[in-house]
This record gives C-alpha cells, sequence and structure tokens, in this order.
C-alpha cells in the first residue's frame, strides 16, 4: 500500500495476526492477506553432463568473460566439449575471498584435467592452436 | 495536541477503541508504557511526564482520564523509549528487580529511566533534597529550577522523578560534605555511598 503520509511507527499484535501501522495522522491496521503468501517451492536443478562415465557438475565460476572459447573432439567421439578457460589476469583482477576461492577451484580443475593424458595431449594442442606468443598459465571449468 | 491517548485493540470486532485519555495538551515525542497503570511520555519542550490509569474510578469519566502523576524537566528531546538495559542485569540481585526503561535523544544522548520501589524513592528523594543544599550549582543555577517541568504554557515542580546524576554525585563529595549530608538524613556514610552505589549498577 503506498500512503502520501509518513509511517511512523509499526508493530505486530502479540499473536502476530495483526500488523498495527501508525501513520502521520492516522492509525491503521494491516491483516496479511493469507492467499498471496503461498509460494511454489523451487527446485534447484543441476546440470550434469556426462564423460567418459565420469558425473560432473556444472561448475558456476562467476567471473568475468573467459579467455578463450573452443570445441573439440576427444577420443573420436562425435559429441563435443565445451571448454572455458579463465586466464590468471581475470582471476587476479578479483579481489577478496572470491578470488581464493575461484583461483583454489581453477587450480583443482586444471591438476584434475591434465591427470588424463589424453586431455593433456589436447591443452597442448588448444595452446597451440590460439598460438600464444609464451605460455601463460591458464585455468580451465567444465561443463 | 492531544497528549497521551491509551488504546484497546479489540480482535473479534477488529476495532481499536479509547480507553482513557490525558486531558492536558501535549506535543508528544515518544510514549512509553511503563507497566499496566502507569504511561510515560517525553514531549517537544525536553520534559518527562508520566500518567495513570484510573481503572478504579467509580465513574466512567474518572476511568476515562488518565491522571498525571509524574513531572520533569529532562532538558533533551527524546525520540524513542525502549525498555531494555544498559548493562547486563544479575537476577538474583536487587537492584536487578528494578525496570528500566531505555531513551535516545535527538542529540545522540542514551539514558536511563528506572522505576524505583516506593521506599527506595523516598530515601533518595530525601537524599537528593539534601545535596542541592550542598552542592551549588555552576553560575549560582538552582537545580530545583532546572529540573521543573517547563513549557510555553507552564512551569511547575519536579515530582516523583528524581536526578539520578546528581544522586551519584553524591560519591564524588569530599569526606566533610559526606559527613554534613549523613547528619542531615541520619544515615551513615558507608550506608549511603552503599546504596549509591547500588545506583550506578543500573546504567
Amino acid at each position: 500500500m503506498l500512503e502520501v503520509s509518513g509511517v511512523r511507527s509499526i508493530a505486530f499484535h502479540p499473536d502476530g495476526q495483526i500488523l498495527f501501522a501508525g501513520l502521520e495522522d492516522s492509525l491503521k491496521l494491516i491483516e496479511p492477506y493469507n492467499g498471496g503468501l503461498e509460494t511454489e517451492k523451487k527446485e534447484s536443478t543441476k546440470q550434469k553432463l556426462s564423460l567418459q562415465g565420469r558425473q560432473m557438475e556444472k561448475v558456476e565460476a562467476g567471473v568475468g568473460p573467459p579467455f578463450g572459447l573452443c570445441s573439440m573432439s576427444v577420443d573420436n567421439e562425435s559429441k563435443e566439449i565445451k571448454n572455458i578457460y579463465i586466464d590468471l589476469w581475470t582471476a587476479r583482477s578479483m579481489s577478496g575471498a572470491n578470488k581464493k576461492m575461484i583461483e583454489a577451484l581453477a587450480a583443482r580443475k586444471k591438476e584434475e584435467y591434465l591427470k588424463k593424458e589424453e586431455y593433456l595431449q589436447q591443452f597442448k594442442m588448444n595452446c597451440h592452436k590460439f598460438h600464444f606468443q609464451s605460455f601463460h598459465p591458464i585455468y580451465a571449468c567444465f561443463q | 495536541m492531544k497528549s497521551i491517548s491509551l488504546l484497546i485493540y479489540k480482535h473479534e470486532e477488529g476495532a481499536i477503541e479509547e480507553r482513557a485519555r490525558d486531558y492536558n495538551a501535549n506535543w508528544m515525542s515518544a510514549v512509553e508504557i511503563v507497566d499496566d497503570d502507569i504511561y510515560l511520555g517525553a514531549e517537544n519542550s525536553f520534559n518527562l511526564f508520566t500518567v495513570r490509569k484510573n481503572s478504579e474510578g467509580a465513574t466512567d469519566e474518572e476511568r476515562g482520564r488518565l491522571e498525571v502523576v509524574g513531572e520533569y524537566h529532562l532538558g533533551e528531546f527524546v525520540n524513542r523509549f525502549r525498555h531494555g538495559s544498559l548493562v547486563m542485569r544479575l537476577p538474583d540481585s536487587d537492584v536487578g528487580q528494578i525496570p528500566t526503561v531505555i531513551f535516545g535523544t535527538i542529540n545522540g544522548v542514551i539514558g536511563v529511566i528506572a522505576s524505583l520501589p516506593h521506599e527506595q524513592y523516598v530515601f533518595l528523594e530525601k537524599l537528593q533534597s539534601n545535596l542541592r543544599k550542598v552542592i551549588k550549582g555552576v553560575g549560582g543555577l538552582s537545580h530545583e529550577q532546572w529540573r521543573s517541568f517547563n513549557n510555553e504554557k507552564k512551569t511547575v515542580e519536579a515530582r516523583n522523578f528524581l536526578d539520578g546524576d546528581l544522586i551519584e554525585s553524591f560519591l564524588d563529595l569530599n569526606r566533610s560534605k559526606m559527613d554534613e549530608i549523613s547528619k542531615a538524613v541520619d544515615v551513615s556514610v558507608e550506608e549511603l555511598c552503599k546504596r549509591v552505589e547500588e545506583l550506578t549498577r543500573l546504567h
């Protein structure tokens, strides 16, 4: 409700059923509308990606634009897997706890990624593909 | 300007009725319920006052009138009262049983108003009266005049309120002045100090 005069004080009745609102020139009783209080339960959905039998959850890093994005095939599979690369400059530009959290997350993902020989080879190929003048450390998230 | 009105909410009827009213004209700045019968108000001339509901009155008119029972000049514009305490209260102590109201003012002052038992009030009132004789205000100002309820319409002597700051200043007196007051109220200096120190634990 919009009031042209200011509400000076509000208080609930002890049983919580009524809200007393003291305005500049009047006292109002407000009863909550029960029908409008029903809310739908929003189930959070998690996207999962099957990758050679492994279940990997989508990682929402919450960082700025990715440094690069490419598609590639792995082990002759036709299914395309997207890799999002986040360069260190982007990570360093963030501050506070988020920065540490994201850097730690990216480091874990990189380590996990490079354990696989085939991914390591693909990683090197990607470096070549993007024509890096020098090797810059990069981080990857999977989806 | 209407001063304090006591309203009752009737849930079954969804109605609010006026139960009693203070018929003086006061421009209220804050109001609080002290207990079932006593209500505390602050008004815009920097005064505090208390009113009492007369539930035992013989007529509707009597029961509908809030009677002013306390008046005091605080010197500050109060805009909030809240029940509560500025200090940790010890539940097993005498002082811990005293209900207190905290107030805040537009100048940022935070203060405490304590509801004292009658016997303690009488004792401290006597002490305050004698302190007024011993402690002279700066520039010859009279504490009694300063604490009188004063607004555009009237000036009346403070009643049923005590100045805690003045009372606690007893502890700052030198020994000879303490002795002087001790004789006047017929209580030993040690006892006086003990009872005033109890008050300091209210805030």
